[in-house]
């Protein structure tokens, strides 16, 4: 079973923390979460973004992965991070949307444009996600249900 | 400022009312139809409503977010697009076969998985009715897909969508109970149009406000 604990980033939300602790992200469908890392610094944060891309002409916001992600990359260089490596995951085809394939294009659009490597990603497929994002490790451990009958079985990996 | 907060208010509750309307209708056909197909009696609560604004945040979901539930999608297409849910826990699914079935249900076979589908169509096309006849629009019922997952990550892509459609977003949900036996079945729309607007404007009410 999955471990409790951590802070949650819901759904258009994003945290960045200095702290060793876990940032955690449940029901994870067609939408992505980026985790962003400065290794040596120890600082790190993670978005949950529903959606591709935003209106430039408005307010930015965490549920777009384009503009949740320079919203996380400002307040992680103000928190003391300044050479960041990227994880995604998420970005399923729910029920054949292709929504999840957008929002992670876009999000790795905007990381390249940020200069920031991907090293991580576990993406697509057709099943929900659990993630855990470890600050002092920089890991991601994701969380995936398999059924068996009336009950379920988690299964996970590490990135 | 207050103006604008005093509309929005007043946005927000006439959506929150119409779409408590459409669904108490619904859920009232639905209860009566799953009565017949399973002959015991079937009670529904007053439907619930969350109504928001996108900006407002998405932690909103009624049930467990970390319970694998059963899900049930039926995309419904015709003059406007959505997609409807049956959302049940598995212990629910489990009761709502051995109802069916009459006996203890073991394993969920191609039998137990095509009865479920046929249960979310009954329920979903009883809703989606109700949404046709409230807007005065031909809407088909797309054949159902069943999945086992996370709720929020199986409702998520409808969310996506609803929110590129409309300015508010909603999340309705239906509680249905079989006799003495409580089964929450959850039934929840995502219309990928103004619903409430639109329904607004065929009763000749012109601007919600």
């Amino acid at each position: 079973m999955e471990e409790d604990g951590g802070r949650e980033v819901t759904i258009g939300d994003y945290a960045v923390t200095t702290d060793s602790g876990v940032l955690t992200a449940h029901g994870i469908g067609s939408c992505v979460v980026v985790s962003i890392y400065d290794r040596r610094k120890k600082v790190g944060g993670l978005i949950h973004a529903l959606l591709p891309k935003q209106d430039p002409k408005v307010v930015k916001s965490a549920k777009y992965a384009d503009t949740g992600i320079e919203l996380l990359w400002e307040e992680s260089k103000r928190e003391g991070g300044v050479e960041f490596e990227a994880k995604i995951a998420g970005g399923a085809a729910m029920f054949g949307s292709n929504t999840g394939k957008r929002n992670f294009q876009s999000a790795l659009k905007k990381l390249r444009e940020l200069n920031i490597k991907l090293i991580a990603k576990d993406i697509g497929g057709a099943r929900g996600r659990n993630c855990f994002f470890y600050i002092n490790s920089g890991k991601m451990r994701i969380m995936y249900s398999i059924r068996e009958n009336f009950s379920v079985r988690w299964v996970e990996k590490t990135i | 400022m207050k103006e604008e907060k005093k509309n929005s208010d007043k946005e927000k509750k006439l959506y929150e009312d119409t779409l408590r309307e459409i669904c108490s209708f619904g859920a009232g056909n639905a209860a009566a139809r799953l009565s017949k197909m399973i002959g015991k009696r079937v009670n529904i609560d007053l439907p619930e409503v969350w109504v928001s604004k996108p900006s407002d945040g998405f932690d909103f979901l009624p049930s467990n977010k970390r319970e694998v539930v059963i899900g049930i999608n039926s995309a419904f297409g015709g003059d406007r697009r959505g997609v409807i849910f049956m959302l049940a826990g598995m212990e629910d699914a489990e009761k709502l076969l051995g109802f069916l079935f009459n006996r203890k249900i073991k394993e969920m076979g191609e039998m137990e998985q095509s009865a479920l589908l046929e249960i979310s169509n009954i329920l979903s096309g009883a809703v989606v009715g109700s949404i046709a006849n409230f807007a005065g629009m031909k809407i088909n019922l797309e054949p159902p897909q069943l999945t086992v997952d996370l709720p929020l990550s199986i409702i998520d892509p409808a969310l996506a969508e609803q929110m590129e459609h409309i300015r508010w977003i909603f999340f309705t949900v239906v509680s249905i109970k079989i006799e003495v036996e409580k089964i929450s079945l959850l039934l929840t729309f995502f219309p990928f149009f103004d619903l409430v607007g639109e329904i607004w404007k065929k009763m000749g009410e012109g601007k919600l406000l």
